[in-house]
């Protein structure tokens, strides 16, 4: 379903739910890699990569990979999980035509094999330049969603 | 180098912050509100910006708006936003200590935390920001606090008691009631209310300035709320008062003790009303007035003498009212003083035309003049003409008393260029002729023809300010206050026994006798050399 068809309670509960995914993956998976600048050298690019995607959550018990982030978040997206509204459950609504949603799908399947290279540590020159372009287009794709979630439940009803 | 104190409840701007902009000193991360007033209340007013993120992932309990039984939406929506929580505290606290919010304008479009302070909240979208746009960011913040770039010709210096009132006059900028100010002559209070109170008043109207000591007090009222033609004897038109002109602007009333006690009535009724009537008329105007008045009386003297009415007093919001130190409390600025007073001098166009006369007849090409505060010239650069103002020169300004405050301090900062500059043509320049230096022969010579407040050095009329310290006999209270009087002899003499021998015993051949006296006293020649 278009996200300018969805009802008012569902669209309060996708914004919710998309802003969050901005905060914890669209905001850190592309964090460390932009601070610093076009001059850097592709180890200080491998390691910014590296720390942006396999600790893209920090918290008091340890790190979660850019994945694991996404497979909390897209069930939602990806009719698989009901978004819930403020007061109550707001249905379930299969997005990945939205293309938004198709950006980030297919940037985070480009970023679950940079991460397993990482992990291996097998990550080469081509990989981290298709590394940061997916991440790039993650998180470009998410704050395009989420602006474009919010203009339309600012929209007035009927208009 | 400036310090920054990130808030935010992960290490990553730390870290990013630490490698990538590493000429500043980073405090923090403190993790939640508290953490944050504990840091900012222990540095002092030192903390120069506050890197401030928006998202907190914290426990409940510390989040600001959290209550016992709330829901888990509800603590959900305070994480998300803690940061413009955490950024409405500090502006309470705090309103004109920089913050940069590590989120977009557009972010915040459905936020209502973010009111007041604007001038000092800044944003930077954190799904853009890099180094090199939050250095940016950083340095024009601290160049704007260090400098500041803000306030004109107005001075603050970098004392604590200073950047209280500053951020107090700040905040007062902003209301509907009258500001005061009080302090002695010369301390700025004109140059506060024109160029730092009606600048952050955020009104559209004129800032209009009445000195009352110059205006005759038959005269005063309509000189304020204006007059019809035949009001009074000589008036030949409508006249429009101050009051109308700053309206929707800023009077500023100096020397409002001189208010007569007619004008004190009318006064008190336009602050009540929020309306004049013109002398001689019967129509009210409304006018809205930011009012600053200023004085270095005590009012509330005024007040139990009778001479100054108590109810236009409370309505003058006296509780809130502001002092400027004098100029011997702020000693600490001396050097910062200076070098503004220096940049301001520089500008003037007199003063201009006379380097640039100097600059021909010394055969020196370009336009560029650099200030040094210090012991000696730095290396010629092509096109650079060096104002130098060696640190002897600057003992002396800094052990005088100015007792006419920043006026005085920077029109003798003036006629010290003036009077180098006209030396150093007449000399036809130096052994460097790029350098142009005020000697503190100069200096000295300036500040021996101003009045001090301590009296002049010479014999029979001179008199010494000294602090009476008790101790267990009359001989150690006797030594104690000779100490205090041979050091203040030896400052004023430059360091010349000879000169105190002659004041003290008539005779300059007596020096050995005064220094032998000094080191009695447990005086040492090289503790006192900075004072020099």
């Amino acid at each position: 379903m278009p996200i300018e068809k969805m009802p008012a309670p569902a669209l309060e509960a996708l914004l919710d739910h998309t802003s969050r995914l901005k905060h914890d993956l669209g905001k850190y998976v592309r964090f460390q890699g932009r601070w610093l600048g076009p001059d850097a050298d592709l180890d200080a690019r491998r390691e910014a990569l590296a720390a942006d995607l396999l600790h893209t959550r920090r918290g008091p018990d340890g790190s979660v990979d850019a994945s694991s982030v996404w497979a909390e978040f897209s069930g939602e997206l990806l009719g698989e999980r009901p978004l819930r509204s403020a007061e109550e459950g707001s249905g379930t609504f299969d997005l990945r035509a939205d293309p938004d949603v198709a950006r980030i799908v297919d940037g985070m399947a480009v970023l679950d094999a940079v991460i397993a290279a990482l992990r291996s540590d097998s990550l080469d020159e081509a990989g981290v330049i298709e590394g940061e372009r997916a991440a790039e287009q993650v998180a470009s794709a998410i704050r395009s969603l989420v602006e474009r979630v919010r203009n339309v439940g600012r929209r007035p009803a009927g208009g | 180098m400036a310090d920054i104190l990130i808030v935010d409840d992960q290490d990553r701007y730390l870290s990013l912050c630490r490698a990538a902009i590493p000429e500043h000193r980073y405090r923090g991360p403190t993790r939640n509100l508290k953490e944050t007033l504990d840091v900012l209340a222990r540095a002092r007013g030192r903390v120069d910006c506050v890197l401030l993120d928006v998202h907190f992932d914290i426990p409940p309990e510390d989040l600001v708006g959290w209550s016992e039984g709330a829901s888990e939406r509800v603590v959900s929506d305070l994480k998300r936003r803690q940061g413009l929580l955490i950024l409405a505290e500090l502006r309470q606290r705090y309103p004109d200590l920089p913050v940069i919010v590590m989120t977009s304008r557009e972010e915040l479009a459905l936020e209502r935390e973010v009111e007041g302070g604007e001038e000092f909240t800044y944003f930077l979208d954190d799904d853009y920001v890099d180094a090199r746009a939050l250095q940016g960011q950083l340095a024009n913040i601290v160049e704007l606090r260090r400098t500041g770039e803000f306030d004109g010709p107005v001075f603050w210096g970098r004392s604590m008691a200073m950047r209280r009132i500053r951020q107090r006059l700040s905040v007062l900028a902003r209301g509907r009631l009258p500001v005061v100010l009080l302090g002695p002559t010369g301390t700025g209070k004109s140059l506060i209310a024109r160029h730092f109170v009606h600048e952050r008043s955020g009104r559209s109207g004129r800032f209009v300035t009445v000195d009352l000591a110059t205006v005759p007090t038959d005269l005063m009222g309509a000189h304020l709320f204006g007059s019809v033609k035949g009001a009074y004897t000589g008036s030949v038109g409508d006249r429009t008062g101050a009051f109308e002109a700053a309206h929707q602007g800023t009077l500023f009333l100096d020397e409002v003790g001189n208010l007569s006690l007619e004008a004190q009535k009318m006064l008190l009724s336009v602050l009540q009303e929020g309306t004049i009537t013109r002398l001689g008329d019967l129509k009210e105007r409304p006018v809205d007035v930011k009012l600053v008045v200023a004085t270095n009386e005590d009012l509330a003297v005024r007040v139990r003498e009778g001479t100054f009415r108590a109810d236009l007093y409370m309505r003058l919001n006296p509780s809130t009212a502001v002092v400027l130190p004098s100029l011997s409390e702020r000693s600490l600025d001396t050097a910062e003083l200076l070098a503004f007073c220096l940049e301001q001098a520089l500008e003037r166009p007199y003063l201009r035309g006379l380097l640039g006369e100097y600059r021909q007849s010394a055969r020196l090409d370009g336009h560029g003049i650099r200030i040094v505060c210090g012991t000696s010239a730095p290396d010629p650069e092509p096109g650079t003409l060096v104002l130098l103002f060696p640190e002897r020169a600057l003992r002396l300004m800094r052990s005088h008393h100015w007792p006419g405050n920043l006026r005085e301090f920077a029109m003798t900062v003036e006629n010290a260029v003036l009077f180098a500059v006209a030396e150093m043509t007449a000399a036809g320049g130096g052994d460097r002729a790029d350098v142009v230096v005020v000697r503190p022969k100069l200096v000295k010579d300036l500040l021996g023809a101003l009045p001090d407040a301590r009296g002049p050095v010479s014999a029979g009329s001179s008199s010494v300010h000294i602090s009476l310290v008790p101790a267990d006999t009359l001989n150690k209270v006797s030594v104690e206050c000779e100490r205090q009087y041979f050091t203040e002899l030896y400052v004023r003499n430059d360091g010349d026994f000879g000169a105190m021998a002659e004041l003290l015993l008539g005779d300059r051949e007596h020096a050995r006798k005064i220094q032998l006296r000094f080191n009695q006293l447990g005086l040492k020649v090289r503790e006192l050399k900075d004072r020099l």
